[in-house]
């Protein structure tokens, strides 16, 4: 396993984010790579990432679930080594580019630039530090339940984990089973709501309960908006 | 100055709609112990601390002891006095650390009559990435009766206090483009300790280049770590790094042109990197980069290296940075737009 280095952004160029330009050498990139301060062998992760290109359509957001939670297993990362983007970049343009251009579709350089680049657990953030990222915020143990059903809905993925709330697993918890069928209209204004109610409270002291009660006051205050 | 002239300063600050002791908490470091080495007894004088800095980096486990007191008159003055008898409330601290995502709450006992409590605080090496903050708290933990002036739904905010910060010595994200970057107090630094008045520091002897932010400038400190995309803190964020942007390219630059040899190979694969992305906006009329290595190379070695690379440099960097642009935005948020 290894880490892309910063100077290693040149590499994606609008003719590799389309697929024009498929792959690198990893061989011609050495200067680009640095080692990981440990090993971590990547023959489980090759195996899940040549599985879920034969199981999964292209461009299919159920898959999501079912690939975070593979990748989440056969990629054994402390907290402190995924803090670093290096390793996530590392395997979106270097190692397997082909799973990022199958689940997602080209559209616009600039977005698909940040689906090998950009950190995070944002809807366009580098495909492997998102799988990766969510399932880790959302399993209990060996239990991935909640991550199946935080991806259940690619609206509900897409606002809830691009807020700095989803670091609290009470919080995922409590709007999974609140929003999972709401409108992402609704979502969305529910969750700004709740981000200013916020504000004069301390999220770390509120469990889920108490959280339920805060997010069906900010859905509340939205529908009585409307 | 005529009134037409005048311009209109509005200051913004943000107040709790209830009340609310920021200061109100108070958290001390009384011991810290790294594995199973001696524990590290805090001096009297250095217990409110408000960083501690690891000297190394190959630990597993930190133990700290805690102090959390209070003011024997800070729940009357934050709760109605009917409420005093059996006062709401939850003491916690909150163990945080952005990078590696950790959010923890670690709940305290509470006795009205008790001013002080200590706890124990671990932290793992294998869940920080970066500084850590371990933040005191007193919230509502109980709904109350709404009384004007007070706060009353669960989970209000009471009282807080400064925040410990931990910082590992060998943070290991990588939060620049080219570079690492590392909060460090250069007061405690044995190198940097002489020069307390820097901002920051680019140390360029290892492989990859690493900027030291001085933290013991707190405020500006703070205001580099600003999270936010929109408010006056992100448009002072902006405007401060391109500051310190402006000082630390035109070092990665010059570096990478020094170190650059006749055949166009540099020493470090970053130098290869700052080439990579500002020669482009040094030389914009040259379409290849070998054009552009044998450019610099040309100018470096003439008579006036150094005016012209440094004049070339200011040019591509205030061109990359959208220095006017931030600028801009920061004039706007604070001073309000087309005044005068």
């Amino acid at each position: 396993m290894w880490s892309l280095l910063p100077s290693g952004r040149r590499l994606i160029t609008p003719e590799f984010a389309s697929g024009q330009c498929p792959r690198y050498d990893e061989k011609d990139c050495g200067p680009l790579v640095a080692p990981m301060p440990r090993d971590i062998s990547l023959e489980a992760l090759d195996q899940t990432v040549h599985r879920a290109l034969l199981d999964y359509p292209p461009a299919d957001a159920n898959s999501d679930a079912d690939i975070a939670i593979d990748i989440h297993r056969s990629l054994p990362l402390t907290r402190r080594e995924a803090a670093d983007p290096g390793p996530f970049r590392y395997l979106a343009i270097l190692r397997h580019p082909e799973l990022v251009r199958h689940r997602w579709e080209y559209r616009s350089y600039a977005t698909m630039r940040d689906r090998f680049w950009r950190a995070g657990t944002r809807h366009d953030a580098n495909a492997f530090s998102r799988w990766w990222w969510i399932a880790e915020l959302t399993r209990d143990g060996q239990d991935y339940g909640l991550t199946h059903r935080a991806f259940s809905r690619s609206s509900l993925a897409t606002h809830l984990f691009s807020r700095e709330l989803c670091s609290h697993r009470p919080a995922i918890e409590a709007a999974v089973e609140l929003f999972a069928d709401a409108p992402a209209s609704t979502l969305e204004a529910s969750l700004k709501n709740l981000g200013k109610m916020l504000s004069v409270r301390v999220l770390e002291a509120l469990d889920k309960e108490e959280l339920l009660g805060l997010m069906r006051e900010a859905r509340d205050l939205e529908q009585r908006t409307v | 100055m005529s009134d037409a002239l005048r311009t209109e300063r509005v200051k913004r600050e943000r107040f709790m709609p209830f009340r609310f002791a920021r200061t109100g908490l108070k958290l001390e470091l009384l011991q810290a112990q790294i594995d199973d080495e001696t524990p590290l007894l805090q001096d009297a004088e250095d217990r409110d601390q408000s960083e501690l800095h690891l000297e190394d980096d190959r630990w597993q486990r930190l133990r700290l002891r805690l102090q959390l007191s209070r003011d024997p008159e800070l729940l009357s003055q934050l709760l109605p006095p009917q409420e005093l008898q059996r006062p709401a409330v939850r003491l916690l601290l909150v163990v945080s650390e952005p990078r590696a995502r950790l959010r923890r709450a670690l709940p305290l006992p509470f006795e009205p009559t008790t001013e002080a409590v200590t706890v124990e605080v671990r932290l793992e090496h294998h869940e920080l990435a970066g500084p850590c903050a371990i933040t005191p708290w007193l919230v509502r933990s109980e709904p109350g009766r709404a009384v004007s002036g007070f706060a009353h739904a669960a989970g209000h905010r009471l009282a807080s206090g400064r925040a410990l910060s931990v910082v590992p010595y060998a943070p290991a994200t990588r939060a620049g483009q080219f570079l690492d970057v590392q909060y460090r107090s250069f007061r405690q630094d044995p190198q940097l300790r002489s020069q307390p008045y820097r901002l920051h520091y680019l140390e360029l002897s290892g492989d990859q280049p690493l900027l030291l932010i001085n933290s013991d400038h707190r405020s500006i400190a703070d205001a580099l770590d600003a999270r936010g995309q929109s408010g006056t803190r992100a448009r002072l964020r902006e405007v401060f790094y391109d500051m310190m942007s402006v000082s630390v390219w035109s070092q990665l630059f010059m570096h990478a042109a020094e170190a650059l040899s006749e055949d166009g190979t540099t020493r470090h694969s970053w130098q290869d990197g700052v080439l990579a992305e500002l020669l482009p906006q040094v030389f914009p009329n040259l379409k290849r980069h070998h054009e552009r290595l044998r450019e610099l190379i040309e100018i470096r070695d003439s008579d006036h290296a150094l005016g012209q690379l440094s004049a070339l440099c200011d040019q591509a960097l205030q061109q990359r940075l959208d220095l006017v642009k931030h600028m801009e935005r920061l004039v706007q948020d604070t001073v309000g737009v087309g005044r005068g």
